[in-house]
């Protein structure tokens, strides 16, 4: 916890009764300190919301690419159960993260928010339909396997970029160019490459992503968080 | 209670309704806040938070609207004229920390919170 966030708790809510009237410095550190405090419990917390994806893209990609070897360390069917697992565990995940930060608020910020938060599963949902689809329609499945990994990625940028927009975030910004960038680049490969590129280049950035903010929330009295 | 600093608002001038004006402030504009959630985020009593919250409303601070039937929810909310007083006060504050920029500061903003903050340079 940070001095300005102690001095907001420690100071509870009592009426200004000490003799010394306080400084404005410590006014301002009060009004800082409770301003983050506000501002990190009624938003979705970054460290879970990278954390998570970063977690199912680098462990996801990774199994994906084992299993996709010329000599699979596990079953391919095997490594894309657990993938969907993970999917749907990291949904639950940030579901839970968004119903934390946006309990007991109403207004415009919790409905962006829920509606913002809905773009992403029902986007992912359609694009891995679409690929499916073409499987159906005789895509051979190396290419179906390239476009399954690498759409989702495109997707992930676009949406990184829409959601900095809407909350004028560089960091979200940077790393919505990167997963396009990612997404395209690794388009060029074939599975099993492309699952280890997604793994180490997009599950990893999120990974340092979250690390990131868990620092700046810990370490700087004034993180962006 | 220490005299207020004629540049400050006395009914902001209270370290508890400065948080409480600090986590609505916070919100966005029109946002809302259940009056359980508010206390959670003030680590603060019903009954203290209950007494701020009279005197903030009295001052047309804030707002705070009950909903619902026989477990009805308040929710509570900053308006225009408080976010405005808001601002002036931490303008004050911050006039106060350099004394050469408080010269022509207005008195206090708690019966003109309409008017709007200037920026400091």
């Amino acid at each position: 916890m940070s001095q300005s966030q102690g001095v907001a708790m420690t100071d509870r809510s009592q009426d200004v009764v000490s003799s010394d009237p306080p400084s404005p410095e410590l006014l301002l550190a009060l009004v800082e300190g409770q301003q983050r405090r506000t501002e990190h419990l009624t938003t979705p917390d970054p460290r879970v919301m990278y954390g998570t994806w970063g977690v199912v893209w680098f462990a996801g990609h990774l199994l994906l690419f084992l299993g996709g070897l010329a000599d699979p360390l596990l079953p391919l069917s095997a490594a894309l159960a657990v993938f969907f697992g993970m999917l749907v565990v990291g949904n639950a995940v940030v579901g839970v993260e968004l119903v934390r930060a946006f309990h007991g608020l109403r207004g415009d910020s919790r409905r962006f928010g829920i509606l913002y938060g809905l773009t992403w599963p029902i986007g992912m949902t359609a694009v891995s339909l679409v690929v499916v689809a073409a499987g159906a329609h005789g895509l051979p499945d190396p290419l179906a396997g390239m476009l399954f990994a690498t759409l989702p990625a495109v997707l992930t940028g676009v949406l990184l970029m829409a959601g900095a927009a809407l909350w004028d975030s560089r960091v979200d910004f940077g790393l919505g160019c990167w997963f396009a960038v990612l997404g395209t680049a690794s388009a060029f490969t074939s599975p099993p490459t492309t699952n280890l590129l997604l793994s180490l280049l997009g599950g990893g950035v999120l990974l340092v992503a979250a690390l990131v903010a868990a620092l700046r929330r810990s370490g700087r009295p004034r993180g962006e968080g | 209670m220490i005299p207020t600093p004629p540049e400050l608002d006395p009914v902001i001038h209270a370290q508890a309704r400065l948080r409480v004006m600090a986590t609505l402030s916070t919100l966005g504009p029109g946002d809302q806040i259940t009056f359980s959630r508010l206390q959670e985020l003030l680590d603060m009593t019903p009954g203290n938070l209950i007494t701020h919250l009279r005197k903030l409303t009295a001052a047309g601070y804030v707002n705070t609207e009950k909903r619902g039937g026989r477990t009805s929810t308040t929710f509570v909310e900053i308006t225009p004229r408080g976010r405005s007083a808001f601002d002036h006060y931490l303008a004050a504050l911050h006039d106060l920390l350099t004394p050469s920029g408080h010269v022509d500061r207005v008195s206090s903003p708690a019966h003109d919170g309409r008017a709007p903050h200037t920026k400091e340079p």
